[in-house]
C-alpha cells in the first residue's frame, strides 16, 4: 500500500490518538511523523495497524520519561497561566475542566486498557486491536468494557471532587 | 445459557461477534431481565465514553507535505554510513593533507596578526575587553569585513582567556614551542579567517595540541579534527563523528580545571559544523553564564544593536539581555551583530534564544523549520531561520517537546 495514501487518510487519526495519549498537541504531531518516518525505513506490509502499534509505543516512552515530562508540564503550565483569557472565560475555563477531567481519566487507566479503548474511538475494530496490541481476539471485549467503566468512573470522580472544591470555595 | 459476560455484552454492542454468537446473545437477552439491565447500562456508557473522548480533539492539525516526511526519512538513511570503517582514513588522509597545505601557504598572512604575548599585553591594559562599554563595540552601523570582525574577535577572546587563568599568561609570555598551540577555529566556512600563529604551531605539530597524557585515549581521527578542519575540507562525515566524540570528551573534562589551551582547544572543535544536521552549540551553554564575548545591556540597545526588533519568547520572564559579535552564533554569519535574550521559566530552567537578523542574507541550508539538534552532551537546541529573516537558536535544559513548544511561542 502507498504510505502517502495512507498518510493522507491516517495522519490526522494518529495524531489525535496521539494526542489523547500524551496530551500535548505539538508533541503528538511529532510522533505521528516519526512513526510514518519509521514506516518509510521498514516499509510495512499493513501499515496503518503498524504506524499505531508504533505510535503507542513512542507514547509509552514518553511516559517513561515522568521527570523530564514534569518539568515540560511545569514549563508550558508557566505558559499557560501567563496567557490572556480568551473571549468567554467562564466558557472556556468550564471546557477546559472537562478536557482536564477526561485528561486525568484516561490517564488512571492502566496503559493496555487506555490504548484499546484509544485505538477503538480511533475507528480499529477488534481484530486490529489484538493485533496492534498483541492481545488475543477474545480478550479485547472485556478490555474494552473495563476501560469504558473505570474511564467513565474515573471522570465522575473527578467531577465529584471538582464539585466539592467549588462548593468549599 | 448462563448471563452473558461484559466482554461479550461490549462486544455485542460494537458488533463485532459472529452471526451465532450474535442470536445467542439476543435469544439470551429476550429471557433475561437482569443481562437487559446490563446491556442498557452498557450502552449508556459507551454512549459517555464516546461524548467524553469527544471532548479530547485536538486543535486544528496541519499536515506537513509528504515530501517533508520522505526527507526526514532520507536524511536518517544518510547519516548510517557515518560509522563505516572505511572513509575514516580518508577523511584523515584529506583533513592533514589541507591541514598542512593551509599551515604552509597562510605563513605569509599570520605574521601580520598579534602573537599571545602582544594579546597577553592587551588584556593587562586598563580598559580590558571584558570591561568596555557598549557604546565601545562594534556596531552594525560601522561595517567592518568579516575577517576584521573575526581575527579581532578571537584575539580579544584569546586576550580574555588568557587574562583569566593564572597560569596561562605566563604560558603565553614564555612563548616557547612547549606552549601548545590553539587549536583550530575555522568552522569550513568559506571566509573564515586563519588561525594564529600559535595555530601554526599546532600545524607544525599536531599531535602536540593534545596533552600527552590523553594522547594514547584519543582515537586518531580525534586527533586529526584538533588540527585539521580547515575551511576547504569536503563534508566527511566519519571526520564530523570523530569530532563529535572529541566534543563529548571535551565535555567529560569541562569540569576539569582548564588552562588556556583546553579552553581554546574545546571552543575550536566546531568541524562537526560540516553536518548539516548537527550545529555547533556550546554543550553546557544553559547551564553556563553567558559566552565570554556577550555583553549585558538593556533591551532597547540590543535592539538597536540587532538594527531591528528583537524577536522574543512572550509569557517568560526575561532574565537578561546579551549582545555580542555574530562569530558567537554558532551556525549563524560572522560579521553581522548577534543578541541573546535569557529567560527563566517557573521551574527555574534557563531558556536562551539566540538571534541573528540575517536581512537579505541567507545561510546555505538553513532549516526554515525549527529543528532539533541534539548535542553529545544530550542538550537540546532548536534552530531555524524564520520568515523575517531571523537566524534563531533556542536552548535550554528542558525536554525537546517544552523546547519545541517554546519555538513555537517565538514571535
Amino acid at each position: 500500500m502507498d504510505l502517502s495514501q495512507v498518510y493522507r487518510e491516517h495522519y490526522r487519526s494518529l495524531v489525535r490518538f496521539l494526542y489523547r495519549r500524551i496530551g500535548d498537541q505539538a508533541r503528538a504531531e511529532d510522533l505521528a511523523q516519526e512513526a510514518f518516518v519509521r514506516a518509510l525505513e521498514h516499509q510495512p506490509s499493513r501499515p496503518r495497524a503498524w504506524l499505531f502499534t508504533v505510535a503507542a509505543n513512542l507514547a509509552r516512552d514518553e511516559g517513561r520519561r515522568a521527570a523530564v515530562r514534569r518539568r515540560h508540564l511545569t514549563l508550558i503550565k508557566a505558559e499557560v497561566e501567563t496567557r490572556p483569557p480568551e473571549p468567554g472565560p467562564e466558557v472556556a475555563l468550564e471546557r477546559r475542566d472537562v478536557v482536564r477531567r477526561v485528561q486525568t481519566a484516561l490517564a488512571r487507566l492502566a496503559e493496555r486498557d487506555r490504548e484499546a479503548l484509544l485505538l477503538w474511538e480511533e475507528g480499529f475494530n477488534y481484530d486490529e486491536i489484538s493485533e496492534a496490541l498483541g492481545l488475543s481476539r477474545g480478550s479485547i471485549g472485556t478490555t474494552l468494557a473495563r476501560a469504558r467503566t473505570r474511564f467513565a468512573a474515573a471522570y465522575e470522580e473527578l467531577q465529584r471532587e471538582g464539585s466539592d472544591e467549588d462548593v468549599a470555595r | 445459557m448462563s448471563h452473558v459476560d461484559e466482554g461479550t455484552l461490549h462486544a455485542y454492542l460494537d458488533g463485532v461477534l459472529s452471526e451465532s454468537q450474535r442470536r445467542e446473545v439476543e435469544v439470551h437477552l429476550s429471557s433475561c431481565i437482569e443481562c437487559q439491565a446490563r446491556l442498557e447500562q452498557a450502552t449508556a456508557l459507551g454512549e459517555r465514553v464516546s461524548e467524553l473522548m469527544a471532548e479530547l480533539e485536538p486543535g486544528p492539525i496541519q499536515v506537513p507535505a509528504w515530501r517533508e516526511i520522505e526527507a526526514r526519512a532520507a536524511a536518517r538513511r544518510a547519516r548510517i554510513p557515518r560509522r563505516s570503517w572505511v572513509r575514516p582514513s580518508l577523511a584523515w588522509a584529506a583533513s592533514i593533507a589541507v591541514a598542512f597545505a593551509v599551515g604552509w601557504f597562510s605563513r605569509d598572512y599570520w605574521s601580520g596578526l598579534p602573537g599571545p604575548l602582544d594579546v597577553a599585553r592587551k588584556a593587562e591594559a586598563p580598559a580590558a575587553a571584558g570591561e568596555r562599554t557598549v557604546g565601545e563595540l562594534e556596531t552594525p552601523d560601522v561595517p567592518r569585513s568579516e575577517e576584521e570582525e573575526s581575527r579581532r574577535a578571537r584575539a580579544e577572546s584569546f586576550a580574555e582567556a588568557i587574562a583569566e587563568p593564572a597560569g596561562a599568561v605566563a604560558e603565553a609570555e614564555e612563548g616557547t614551542p612547549d606552549v601548545p598551540g590553539v587549536t583550530v577555529q575555522g568552522r569550513g566556512v568559506a571566509g573564515e579567517p586563519q588561525e594564529p600563529v600559535a595555530e601554526r604551531r599546532e600545524l607544525a605539530q599536531p599531535v602536540a595540541a593534545v596533552p600527552e597524557s590523553k594522547r594514547e585515549d584519543r582515537p586518531a581521527e580525534a586527533a586529526v579534527q584538533d588540527v585539521a578542519a580547515p575551511p576547504e575540507v569536503p563534508v566527511e562525515e566519519p571526520a564530523v563523528v570523530g569530532a563529535l566524540e572529541a566534543r563529548a570528551r571535551g565535555q567529560r573534562e569541562r569540569d576539569q580545571p582548564a588552562d588556556l589551551v583546553e579552553q581554546l582547544r574545546r571552543e575550536a572543535e566546531t568541524a562537526h559544523a560540516y553536518a548539516p544536521d548537527v550545529v555547533s552549540l556550546r554543550p553546557t551553554a544553559a547551564a553556563e553564564p553567558a559566552p565570554a564575548r556577550f555583553f549585558s545591556v538593556q533591551p532597547e540597545v540590543a535592539s538597536a544593536w540587532l538594527g531591528t526588533p528583537l524577536r522574543e519568547l512572550p509569557g517568560l520572564q526575561l532574565k537578561r539581555v546579551d549582545v555580542g559579535p555574530g562569530s558567537s552564533v554558532e551556525g549563524g554569519v560572522v560579521g553581522l551583530p548577534a543578541v541573546q535574550l535569557v529567560y527563566e521559566d517557573a521551574a527555574g530552567h534557563e531558556i536562551i534564544l539566540i538571534q541573528q537578523y540575517l536581512g537579505d542574507r541567507r545561510i546555505e541550508g538553513a532549516e526554515t523549520e525549527p529543528t532539533l539538534i541534539v548535542e553529545p552532551s544530550g542538550l537540546r537546541a532548536y534552530r531555524w531561520l524564520d520568515p523575517q529573516g531571523y537566524w534563531l537558536i533556542l536552548k535550554a535544559a528542558v525536554s525537546s517537546d517544552s523546547l519545541r513548544a517554546l519555538a513555537e511561542r517565538v514571535r
